[in-house]
């Protein structure tokens, strides 16, 4: 186990110590230099800061439940001082940020230490973290497989044991993807829970942020944490902070469970059903349902994410397309010349999905799916064979996501191990899927996962240098 | 995502109303719209770049195959942005 993440998260029982907070920076920074060259999840470690950071948490003896934990974020999120990269070579020379990004500064308030930014697919549009400019993020269980993406930096340092807690963003499935592959909880709330202010920006009509970590607790602990609305967001919700930590103890009892049929069964191997099956069998969920017109759904959250994400960097695609990542240079190109009219019809499709899925929701309150078809491929995979059709690798790894997030709904993912009889050491990630505002039903059913040892996230074992 | 190889079965809006056989309705596309948003694809892009707009014409197939009602609105909705917005916005910065 982890000689960085032993009673993180401070009770009032548990009074604070003087200098704790700069042990665990210590050693998170111990651990990071040990393990990154394998795992190559941190693209800037800010070990000077983080020091400063413990030492005034150390000094006021902050008694917040988050105070002293190491945290990292997807190298999206603003930093202070240095230059938001979003996983590209062209902004390595923008103007440094003049602030931390909202959600930084709230963890920091709660007590918990920025150790440094994370590797992502560039500019987020990808699912793998097979950045060329940075090199790819290796699964810290299995360094010759991916780790998934975009935010495939903040799932393989939590799994890697460098931190306990990361952020990272998901615009169609880039905390659930890495979550999934690398076999730590995920949390992507409901669309404008969170602020975005302060991380860079992908497809402003679907993206979200959210926490990853070792545990339920300590993800929902930096959830609550995070809450509350933000001006700057335009799309930041006005809710009140609705603590959840504290219900985590009710689990799933009183809770209406079922799985998700049709588009999620035909597009998922054997491991992503086995997985499921486990959890509904702990759950005791025997009901499963259909939602409408899925695969509308996913295709009108991919022309929304081509046409958006294009646009959005349609300056460099013209001036710079050569310093792009290969690997989505030409998906980005090809989404600047997409025709009005599909969009304007994807966002009205994608209205109409979630009044339909609302009404699911009348009969209950937890629905199943897996987060990815399969467990994680090697890395360099182009083609991945899923219940009997040949798909295009890097795309598929979110088909099973992207429906969701395109209508914005609350998902929790968790770890179930040995579902893969070819690979038994690898995990795969469970959804747990709420419907909208409903964190609480996600975490609590996550944490009674937890409890039941039937999601777990376990520490890589890797290899010593 | 299709469950077919990628093939061009649906010319883009605005394309060439007569297709020249063995040309791939999605390179007219490229030709006639890139240069009106500043863009030069490079040859080398040019087969990645077409083989995204033909994966996206699937996608749009799928999209454009539904038939919203008058009233079915767009996802987004926009919000207003009044004087006092600003000032607390500012004053969170």
């Amino acid at each position: 186990m982890t000689t960085i993440d032993e009673d993180l998260v401070r009770t009032p029982a548990s009074p604070p110590r003087q200098g704790r907070a700069r042990r665990q920076v210590e050693e998170a920074l111990a651990t990071i230099a040990r393990t990154d060259a394998q795992v190559n999840a941190f693209t800037d470690v800010l070990g000077e800061r983080a020091r400063r950071s413990a030492d005034a948490v150390d000094r006021t003896g902050q008694l917040g439940t988050l105070a002293g934990v190491p945290f990292a974020v997807k190298n999206l999120f603003d930093v202070a001082g240095r230059p938001t990269r979003a996983g590209s070579r062209i902004r390595r020379d923008a103007a440094p940020a003049a602030q931390d990004a909202t959600l930084v500064q709230r963890l920091e308030a709660a007590g918990a230490v920025l150790m440094g930014s994370l590797n992502m697919d560039e500019f987020a549009y990808g699912f793998t973290t097979e950045n060329t400019h940075d090199g790819p993020t290796r699964n810290p269980h299995d360094p010759t497989r991916v780790a998934g993406g975009s935010s495939g930096g903040s799932a393989a340092a939590v799994a890697a044991g460098q931190v306990p807690l990361t952020l990272g963003s998901d615009t169609n499935g880039s905390i659930r993807v890495p979550a999934s592959l690398c076999g730590v909880f995920g949390l992507k709330p409901t669309y404008g829970r969170l602020s975005r202010q302060g991380a860079f920006p992908f497809v402003a009509s679907l993206d979200h942020v959210g926490p990853l970590a070792r545990s339920v607790d300590l993800m929902a602990h930096a959830y609550d944490a995070m809450q509350g609305p933000d001006l700057q967001d335009p799309a930041c919700a006005q809710r009140p902070v609705e603590p959840v930590q504290p219900l985590l103890w009710r689990g799933a009892n009183g809770l209406r469970v079922a799985t998700l049929g049709g588009w999620f069964l035909a597009h998922s191997g054997p491991a992503a059903v086995a997985a499921v099956e486990r959890v509904a069998t702990a759950l005791g969920a025997s009901t499963q349902i259909e939602w409408p017109e899925v695969d509308r759904a996913r295709a009108a959250a991919f022309l929304i994410t081509n046409a958006e994400g294009a646009a959005l960097h349609l300056d460099e695609l013209r001036h710079h397309a050569h310093e792009l990542e290969p690997l989505s240079r030409d998906r980005f190109l090809a989404g600047a010349l997409l025709p009005a009219a599909w969009v304007h019809q994807a966002q009205r499709l994608r209205r109409w999905f979630a009044t339909q899925v609302a009404a699911t929701f009348r009969d209950v309150d937890v629905l199943l799916a897996p987060a990815t078809p399969c467990t994680a491929p090697p890395i360099g995979t182009e083609w991945l064979d899923i219940a009997g059709r040949r798909l295009p690798a890097r795309p598929s790894l979110g088909l099973l996501t992207q429906p969701i997030s395109c209508i914005g709904l609350p998902v929790a993912t968790v770890p179930v191990w040995g579902c893969d009889p070819a690979a038994p050491h690898l995990p795969i990630g469970v959804q747990l899927i709420a419907a909208p505002w409903r964190e609480e039903f996600c975490l609590r059913v996550a944490r009674e996962l937890e409890a039941m040892a039937v999601a777990q996230a376990p520490q890589a074992a890797l290899a010593t240098p | 995502m299709p469950d077919r190889p990628l093939q061009p079965r649906t010319a883009p809006p605005g394309s060439a109303t007569t297709l020249t056989p063995g040309v791939d309705p999605h390179d007219l596309w490229i030709d006639a719209v890139a240069p009106t948003l500043g863009l030069a694809i490079d040859p080398t892009h040019r087969p990645g770049v077409r083989q995204y707009l033909q994966l996206a014409s699937t996608m749009a197939e799928r999209v454009m195959g539904w038939k919203p009602e008058a009233h079915d609105d767009p996802a987004p909705v926009f919000r207003p942005v009044a004087p006092g917005d600003l000032a607390r916005s500012e004053s969170e910065r």
